[in-house]
């Protein structure tokens, strides 16, 4: 299945589920720097 | 919803808050226009602001599709609804913006035209196929975003024979917006308006790619990200730019791996080129004649242009003398330095269509950011 960016009725591209959980990742990277405890940057 | 919820974390935007703040050089201010509707959207309703440093200033850009169309469009609109046995079809914000004189579509239909909202394009075409007896018009507007279903339904029309069928064609083109902005003389000459770097839209590169914007990079150096629309997107694309002006790079990079690449969809910029060629020029409210900013409907498909199809005359506009919504588009006033923001000027009785719409910078610190004017003078 995939999730796709949706306007106006219209499918404009579809979304790269790898990409966005690297993206999520860098996130994690940015919180785990700043020593945020949270279990998820943990790991 | 996936992909959604993951990019809202209040906890993880704590933590960019964070590295912005470090990234951030004391001393140095750093003026960031977010190009986008959306982006102003977002910016208003998550308090992103209230999370940056003092020395972030976010400066709001003309990329909401409602407010940069000039009256004199929304005039000759109204005249299309108003011709005998037409069915004029539009996105909703249109119905509410002002044109001149008070008018509107909104009023116009109550006066007897028959104007109707619409979703997408193809509602549109399928009031055209209901409807073989009457004309049924399509009132385009918008970014690269919805050029696309436009072409889509332009095409579907012709191999269905369709005759009753036209596009009042106003789709524009956010590159040349922002090479105009870079241009004007408030930021070349005047240094009223200081932008050291862009967020750009991700649901536009998305379709154009991120290459449009290297030439505007490398020629007038400044940076530029490509951003999604929720919160964490609009903060990492602050830190990235941060961090490049930082290092005194000026590239475009791109915050949307999810979804934007280099090239973008080839596909629909296929189509749009079968369907749409460059305008010399076009009036973008705020900024006046903006070159080669705006697509026409070809020669080939002459019979769905509605340009062609009726008469309309360009016609003189003003906006209400006191409404600034050009100065707020071209960055130099905010919202609430509108004498009209918020008592005359309200998104029920919007004078300016930056009240109108959502993404309209009014509109957004309307509903969200009066309240932030309201601590901050307490």
């Amino acid at each position: 299945m995939h999730d796709d960016i949706v306007h106006v009725g219209y499918a404009l591209n579809r979304l790269d589920p790898e990409e966005a959980e690297q993206t999520l990742e860098l996130f994690r990277q940015v919180a785990r720097e700043s020593g945020i405890p949270w279990p998820e940057a943990a790991q | 919803v996936k992909y959604v919820d993951e990019f809202r974390d209040g906890r993880l935007a704590g933590a960019i808050a964070e590295a912005i703040a470090l990234a951030a050089a004391p001393g140095r201010d750093y003026h960031l226009m977010e190009f986008c509707g959306g982006h102003t959207h977002a910016i208003h309703r998550h308090g992103i602001q209230d999370l940056l440093p003092p020395n972030i200033r976010m400066v709001h850009g003309p990329g909401c599709p409602v407010c940069v169309l000039p009256m004199s469009r929304i005039d000759n609109a109204i005249q299309i609804a108003q011709t005998q046995n037409v069915i004029l079809c539009t996105y909703g914000d249109m119905l509410r913006v002002p044109g001149s004189n008070h008018a509107s579509l909104f009023r116009a239909r109550a006066e007897g035209a028959d104007v109707r909202m619409v979703y997408s394009v193809m509602d549109a075409l399928r009031i055209a196929q209901q409807r073989p007896e009457r004309e049924v018009v399509f009132f385009a507007i918008g970014f690269e975003t919805t050029t696309p279903p436009t072409a889509v339904a332009v095409l579907q029309a012709e191999s269905l024979g369709l005759r009753n069928f036209s596009v009042f064609c106003n789709h524009v083109l956010t590159p040349s917006a922002i090479q105009s902005i870079l241009n004007s003389p408030e930021v070349r000459e005047l240094g009223r308006v200081r932008i050291d770097g862009f967020i750009g839209p991700a649901h536009v590169s998305t379709v154009i790619g991120s290459r449009p914007y290297e030439f505007f990079a490398a020629e007038y150096q400044r940076p530029v990200v490509i951003a999604g629309f929720e919160p964490l997107d609009v903060m990492q694309s602050i830190l990235m730019l941060v961090r490049q002006l930082n290092e005194g790079r000026a590239e475009v990079e791109n915050e949307f791996t999810r979804a934007v690449t280099r090239e973008g969809n080839v596909k629909a910029q296929a189509l749009v080129a079968e369907v749409f060629e460059l305008r010399r020029a076009f009036e973008w409210r705020g900024l006046g004649m903006v070159p080669y900013s705006a697509l026409r409907i070809k020669k080939r498909y002459a019979d769905v242009d509605a340009e062609q199809r009726f008469e309309l005359p360009s016609l003189p506009w003003a906006d209400h003398k006191s409404c600034q919504c050009g100065a707020v588009l071209r960055g130099i006033t905010r919202p609430q330095e509108c004498k009209l923001f918020g008592n005359v000027c309200t998104p029920e009785t919007p004078v300016g269509p930056c009240m109108v719409s959502a993404e309209g910078a009014c509109a957004a610190h309307y509903t969200y950011g009066r309240f932030r004017d309201l601590r901050q003078t307490a």
